[in-house]
């Protein structure tokens, strides 16, 4: 009887909404339909004065255009339906020319290469209907590091017009792979997150896997293998060096940096269980953190340093776990159907993103910390080890496609997707690419 | 449906009706100049809705959409070019949180940008004054 009078109330409300607003009062309209429709924007030209600052301004503004496109938020119009020359915007927008083409946003500015052998860049971002400038910053760089003031403006504008920090100026590293699926080659390779400056920093002789930046962006932690047991490694960018950390008795895997860079979480497989334990870069010294006859791996700090997220065997399946940095206080926080794994808190601190595996699929997901308000974002054969870009928005992750009946295919490429689940892209490798790694914001 | 809840589907229509007519009795009584005003009906809104959602840009990705709702007052002329807009929530918020600002500028690109929008023939009086709520909670996968 009670459910019967909730429903027919709930009928009263839909009806007095269905009828009518009283026409003396405002009338409320919802606009609740999500319109995914990318925002068209402008991204004209920087202004130069000679023909290389021209070619300069050009080169800056088709980075920050892909970078935006790239965001799957941004549509930029295609320049050849521009009205309004660079050069005259640079007196004044002529707003009703872009509202003729349906600009809603406009980037405009200025570039200036320096006798000290920098990239000088002025840039402004316009509201076309609004009729206003909603920011404008002026950058300094090297004349090598174009591309980075291209990637900061883009970033200035995506906080603008969503809220949230940019991610443009950041590096990815990952396992470059190639060869038959047998005779697997896999390289540490880095790039900029828009697949540019390309290099590998190994050369395939040692298998590496979960390569994963450390908080200053200058040192990688990985695991490879030495004299076939698999180890953890730190790699200095700017030296080239290579370091194994300690030396244990079994094999140690799953390496990350804690938030504030001075120690290494990982995992340490011996006897038949696997725990986690942490090392101090500084004294070597090492913490074992949990201590049962379990499999415990996948460490993840919060980014507090407070708390680690791991995934452990111990209810039976593989679930995603919560404790404090000494171990204390573990529980559960998957609560789903399934098996969870590579959980890895968000740098905001806000979510926490996990691989899971159900139904014969894989999927890459969110979750709360406490476990609730479970979204999954992306699935497919094979989908994993996903990794936050430094606003906390944007998931890395690699995919592998399924084999045919030859044998061929089950190649392995890296995509990014936002927390709306709708925006999804590969990203450009010269090779098959798995485990991605996102660097914190280039300072 | 059973047939008890077909009844109580009856009775909450009929109460919908007798509720939305005192409603709006209750108001034109305070103002007697309403009183031939028509009523706006739910198709009338949803092409209203239309014609802003077609501007609207819903490009959060923010964890919680819900946070970022903006609710903002608009006046027509009488050929639906937008007259004014302003936003109706806690006007601090457009100063210290960058989500809602993105959003409420978003909201603006959507309304000035459609301007003028089409009124239903004969509708401008009941449509002059009305309050749009950008919610972009559906955006999420």
């Amino acid at each position: 009887m009670k459910s019967i009078l909730v429903k027919a109330f709930g009928f009263a409300l839909v009806a007095v909404g269905l009828m009518s607003a009283p026409a003396s009062a405002q009338v409320q309209i919802d606009i609740n339909h999500p319109n995914r429709e990318p925002m068209p924007i402008a991204v004209t030209d920087l202004v130069g004065a000679s023909a290389q600052e021209s070619q300069s301004g050009h080169d800056i503004a088709s980075v920050v255009s892909a970078d935006l496109e790239r965001s799957g938020l941004f549509k930029p119009i295609n320049p050849k339906a521009f009205i309004q020359t660079p050069e005259s915007l640079q007196v004044q927008p002529r707003f009703a020319d872009w509202k003729a083409i349906n600009a809603q946003a406009l980037v405009s500015g200025k570039v200036e290469l320096t006798q000290e052998g920098k990239v000088r860049a002025e840039f402004r971002l316009w509201d076309v209907y609004g009729e206003q400038m909603l920011v404008g910053y002026v950058y300094s760089l090297p004349q090598k590091d174009w591309r980075r003031i291209a990637h900061t403006i883009a970033d200035a504008v995506y906080k603008r017009l969503t809220g949230e920090d940019g991610y443009f100026d950041t590096q990815i590293v990952y396992v470059a792979e190639s060869g038959p699926q047998t005779k697997r080659i896999k390289r540490l390779a880095i790039m900029d997150q828009d697949s540019e400056n390309h290099i590998f920093l190994t050369t395939g002789v040692d298998l590496v896997l979960t390569p994963r930046f450390s908080p200053n962006r200058r040192e990688i932690t990985y695991m490879s293998y030495y004299r076939d047991v698999p180890r953890v490694y730190v790699y200095d960018l700017d030296t080239g060096r290579r370091e194994m950390l300690g030396d244990f008795p079994g094999m140690t895997f799953a390496p990350r940096f804690s938030p504030d860079g001075n120690k290494v979480i990982m995992s340490l497989a011996q006897n038949g269980t696997t725990n986690i334990y942490e090392m101090d870069l500084r004294t070597r010294h090492t913490t074992r953190i949990t201590n049962n006859p379990y499999i415990d791996t996948s460490p993840s700090y919060s980014p507090d340093g407070a708390q680690i997220t791991f995934n452990s065997d111990r209810s039976g399946n593989q679930q995603l776990y919560v404790m404090n940095a000494d171990g204390s206080d573990a529980h559960r926080v998957s609560n789903g159907d399934g098996r969870y794994a590579t959980p890895v808190w968000s740098p905001r601190g806000d979510l926490i993103a996990f691989t899971k595996w159900k139904g014969g699929e894989f999927y890459i997901g969110v979750m709360r910390p406490d476990g609730s308000g479970e979204r999954l974002l992306t699935q497919g054969f094979l989908v994993e080890a996903p990794t936050w870009a430094p606003n906390g928005r944007v998931l890395a992750f690699w995919k592998q496609e399924r084999t045919d009946s030859s044998g061929r295919g089950g190649s392995t490429k890296l995509y990014t997707i936002d927390l709306t689940g709708f925006n999804e892209r590969q990203m450009v490798t010269p090779l098959d690419g798995s485990d991605p790694a996102w660097s914190p914001l280039i300072p | 449906m059973s047939l008890v809840e077909q009844k109580a589907f009856r009775w909450a229509l009929v109460m919908a009706m007798v509720w939305g007519v005192s409603a709006s009795a209750s108001e034109v009584g305070s103002d007697s100049s309403n009183a031939s005003k028509p009523l706006v009906s739910m198709r009338d809104k949803e092409f209203i809705a239309a014609q802003f959602l077609k501007c609207w840009n819903s490009v959060s990705v923010a964890n919680d959409p819900g946070s970022s709702i903006v609710t903002m007052r608009v006046m027509l002329n009488t050929n639906g070019s937008v007259a004014t807009a302003d936003l109706l929530d806690d006007a601090h918020r457009y100063s210290s949180d960058s989500q809602y600002r993105a959003a409420a500028d978003r909201a603006h690109f959507a309304v000035n940008s459609c301007s003028p929008i089409k009124l239903p023939p004969g509708q401008y009086d009941a449509l002059k004054e009305i309050v749009l709520t950008f919610d972009p909670r559906n955006s999420l996968r």
